[in-house]
């Protein structure tokens, strides 16, 4: 029985996972929806990994769409551009498809060490413009590389991505940043965020820290931006302008930044909510947008501030420890 | 040869020279206290021996090795540890996390590691809560581990963050006036305190503090700054009989009416 509530949170993710799959096949969750709910997963991500760098690290980074371009069109150099995988057999797809995930997420976190290396010595607003013009930057460029489409955007990317590479994805991205956030890494970058005079002073090379988890956030970025193309089997690069990094940035603070809970929930309702809003039209924009004004009227810190699901709170160890200091002791 | 050799240390803003000429020896497991009027430079001396500023002229030399125009977590790794006049604890993070961020420099796995949870990370990461838990202990805070740093009352602030300094395993302690805000029994308990870490630790210890019954109580030596100069320097009782440093704290006697 422990064994089952160490592991619920497990099963309650396969089981929605078989749910969702078995409602699509049962035609009472159509094409649509299920899209839908891709996207949310998608989203989760994106918003997991901005507040690696805005909520855990505390910079305010402002470009993140910039990074799931670079992925997004990274990936599908190698699916669509590079190979025509579509005419491969299926066998040989989808090992592909993860080679290409892998290196869109690379080619963002190569992309994002770059650029943090000389601005994370920066502060505030002037990382935020830097930021902000790198996402720009990405997006002018691509639409000047005729070998990607160009302002065309780039069509015929196969379809790979399924519920299951959703799932899987959006899984390791919260697993990772779990496990990240819980680790000596994570609490470097927390002690920055806190005090950054403080943090150098207890021997933390704070640089090193702000580029790696602007990188590591790059990454999962980067490997959002694959699942992205390949789900909407089309990239255009204005669909990665400041809009979008807007969006993630909204996600963030709207569940709480600094707490990976938050992404989660606001990562999938604020996808799903407006989506179920469309029969109101225009006054869909209104509401959604007045829901977020009275949000942060009466939780400024956001949904899930300062709080975290229990299964996304590290282990207590203060049992073994305990035991162990009870010996040292005597 | 001195564990710690400051050499004409001097440091200009613009066309204020706020410390100059500052020269420092310290021996191996002493106690120096640096006391001196508000706006002395004290503090500016501490930032400058912890890397926060770097100085205009002079050098410092630790165990032999210059470490001017090093960043400040160097100087943490090569063993010089400080506290803050303005605590500047970690504070949305719990008591406990505050001490195991000072760990970092000694935690000894990879990222991958991290990631994955690998039995290693594990076995580290049980060790590092160990360790930070003693810590605590020693310094008489282990009840308080699971609390967020800015929920402590002020003179448990002041102790964290001197446990914070202590988990960077130095060998040189600044401590930044330790007992500002105190009452005299909180006073009485830091005294002792200083005493204890400094045998368990084996550390020597650099002390800016106006309160001179802790400075006379502790202190193997005393430096006294005024307006960036040093003016007087040598044991307690000296100190405490030095004219100019009696002008320096009270005025001089030149009165015009």
């Amino acid at each position: 029985m422990n064994y089952l509530k160490d592991k619920k949170v497990y099963i309650i993710i396969v089981l929605l996972y078989i749910i969702i799959t078995v409602l699509n096949k049962l035609g009472l969750l159509n094409s649509y929806l299920l899209q839908i709910i891709m996207l949310a997963g998608i989203n989760t991500i994106m918003t997991v990994s901005l507040n690696i760098v805005n909520g855990f690290t505390g910079q305010f980074s402002i470009g993140q769409a910039g990074f799931m371009a670079i992925g997004g069109y990274a990936s599908a150099l190698f699916t669509t551009i590079l190979f025509n995988t579509s005419s491969w057999p299926a066998y040989a797809q989808i090992p592909m498809f993860i080679f290409s995930l892998m290196m869109g997420g690379l080619a963002a976190s190569i992309i994002g060490f770059l650029i943090g290396l000389p601005t994370l010595r920066l502060k505030g607003d002037y990382l935020a413009i830097v930021t902000l013009s790198f996402g720009e930057v990405v997006r002018a460029s691509i639409r000047l590389i005729d070998y990607v489409g160009g302002p065309r955007g780039l069509a015929g990317i196969p379809r790979y991505t399924n519920l299951f590479w959703v799932f899987l994805f959006t899984f390791l991205a919260i697993y990772g940043a779990r496990n990240f956030v819980n680790s000596s890494f994570g609490r470097a970058c927390i002690s920055i965020r806190e005090n950054e005079v403080a943090s150098e002073t207890m021997g933390i090379d704070t640089t090193k820290y702000k580029v790696l988890s602007f990188t590591f956030a790059a990454f999962m970025a980067g490997v959002a931006g694959g699942l992205f193309g390949h789900l909407l089997m089309f990239l255009q690069p204005d669909t990665f302008s400041f809009l979008k990094s807007n969006d993630y940035l909204v996600f963030l603070y709207a569940g709480g930044a600094g707490s990976i809970s938050g992404s989660i929930v606001s990562g999938l309702v604020l996808t799903i909510v407006p989506e179920m809003l469309r029969f109101m039209a225009n006054w869909r924009i209104v509401i959604y947008s007045l829901v977020l004004v009275m949000l942060m009227l009466k939780r400024p810190e956001g949904l899930y501030g300062g709080k975290e699901f229990k299964w996304l709170k590290p282990k207590k160890r203060t049992v073994i420890a305990g035991n162990k200091g009870a010996e040292i002791t005597n | 040869m001195a564990l710690l050799d400051v050499k004409n240390l001097s440091i200009q803003f613009g066309g204020l020279k706020a410390v100059s000429d500052f020269n420092l020896s310290l021996e191996d497991r002493e106690l120096v206290a640096i006391i001196g009027p508000n706006g002395a430079g004290k503090t500016t001396v501490f930032n400058m021996l912890t890397g926060l500023y770097k100085p205009t002229e002079g050098n410092i030399l630790f165990e032999g090795n210059s470490l001017v125009g090093l960043k400040p977590h160097d100087y943490t790794a090569r063993g010089i540890a400080r506290t803050f006049q303005n605590i500047r604890l970690f504070n949305n993070a719990t008591v406990l996390d505050n001490i195991k961020i000072a760990f970092t420099l000694q935690v000894k796995y990879g990222l991958g590691e991290a990631l994955f949870r690998t039995r290693n990370f594990n076995t580290v990461e049980d060790n590092l809560e160990l360790k930070s838990l003693e810590l605590l202990k020693i310094l008489n805070l282990d009840g308080k581990a699971d609390f967020l740093a800015k929920n402590l009352p002020y003179g448990e602030q002041r102790r964290l963050e001197i446990a914070r300094a202590l988990a960077t395993n130095p060998k040189i302690l600044l401590l930044d006036e330790p007992a500002a805000g105190m009452n005299p029994n909180e006073i009485d308990d830091l005294i002792s305190l200083i005493k204890e870490i400094k045998e368990r630790f084996k550390l020597t210890v650099l002390l800016i503090e106006h309160h001179m019954n802790v400075v006379m109580n502790i202190a193997d030596r005393i430096k006294v700054l005024d307006f960036g100069h040093t003016i007087a320097e040598g044991i307690p009782a000296e100190i405490q009989r030095n004219p100019r440093v009696i002008e320096a704290y009270l005025g001089g006697g030149h009165v015009e009416c």
